[in-house]
């Protein structure tokens, strides 16, 4: 008996996934976590996630509008997250709409895309994500308005694609 | 440093990307986004299909707003008949308090269940009303003046995993 030993693959989707509000504590975004079981240890890792965010405001209403800024980061662990949590170097960045004027919105696709080259002795790896303040958060996964009504919610099935790569 | 994907759980990789493409003015009528068209059959061992997007859209011609509603959707029938895939809607742009003129790069992903045999497959699009209207593809030079457009780029990849 032979065997192929395969890389690691992994893809998931959440589908119609809960509204999440991005605040100021980092929060796992709905649908990024993966269990990663590398063959071999030296790999890298591709990481690609996709969602839906927003300014943090609902077009029916927008009184309670904010102009949102917020930081997005990568992480990876040997827990599942429970004690070990360790930031990815290189992935933090930063999504906002214009945080100048009151009443800009932004709407669009987040597609974060990384290689991790150092992942030996980790078990997993997720995006996370909060706002600069308390009054800049931010939605995600679903809109207030669709086609004209701004009473007809929409969802956008997450996407995460996790694999092995061999340099 | 350069790195090789081979899980061979990536199959069937299909790129559309034309020379062709002309920008498109979008109103309120739902339409066929240009050049997103792609006929399509997934590999035998698929059990999901990929279908990821970069495109662009433009303030012409509201310069405070532009809200595209956008939706992945598929034809069994050569066309004639067109269903959406629940939870591919996308809600994108900005809707700003005075005109500012913004322009969009968007790349995106959706995983759809796989089919047995062809079809063909497509983004459709609106405007959320007649103050959100856009344009897609729309590309403006340094030197002043409009491009020729900018052509979005379609990938369907099947996925065995």
């Amino acid at each position: 008996m032979s065997y192929f030993n395969a890389r690691f693959f992994h893809r998931s989707s959440v589908s119609a996934p809960a509204r999440q509000t991005i605040s100021t504590t980092y929060t796992e975004l709905t649908g990024s976590k993966c269990a990663v079981r590398l063959r071999n240890s030296s790999s890298a890792v591709y990481y690609k996630y996709c969602c839906y965010w927003s300014t943090y405001v609902d077009l029916n209403d927008t009184s309670t509008e904010e102009d949102s800024l917020i930081h997005f980061k990568l992480q990876k662990s040997n827990d599942n997250f429970v004690s070990n949590i360790v930031d990815i170097d290189g992935s933090r960045h930063n999504e906002s709409c214009d945080t100048i004027e009151n009443n800009d919105y932004l709407f669009k696709p987040k597609t974060a895309f990384y290689i991790v080259e150092d992942f030996s002795g980790y078990t997993h790896i997720r995006l996370v994500a909060r706002s600069y303040s308390t009054s800049q958060r931010a939605y995600l996964h679903r809109t207030f308005s669709w086609d004209g009504s701004n009473t007809d919610e929409k969802y956008f099935n997450t996407s995460l694609i996790v694999s092995e790569l061999e340099a | 440093m350069s790195y090789l994907n081979d899980s061979r759980r990536l199959q069937a990789h299909t790129t559309r990307a034309d020379t062709t493409f002309a920008k498109q003015a979008v109103g309120t009528s739902l339409v066929a986004l240009s050049d997103t068209e792609i006929t399509y059959t997934p590999s035998v061992y698929a059990k999901k299909v990929l279908f990821e997007v970069d495109g662009t859209i433009a303030w012409s011609p509201d310069g405070a707003s532009s809200l595209m509603c956008v939706r992945l959707q598929y034809s069994t029938d050569g066309g004639t008949s067109w269903t959406t895939y629940t939870g591919t809607e996308l809600f994108n742009g900005n809707k700003s308090a005075s005109v500012d003129y913004n322009w969009h790069g968007y790349k995106w992903s959706c995983q759809v269940d796989a089919w047995t045999g062809s079809r063909m497959l497509r983004l459709a699009a609106r405007a959320h009303t007649s103050n959100d209207e856009f344009t897609w593809g729309r590309q403006y030079r340094i030197s002043g003046g409009e491009g020729t457009g900018s052509t979005p780029i379609i990938t369907v990849t099947s996925l065995t995993a």
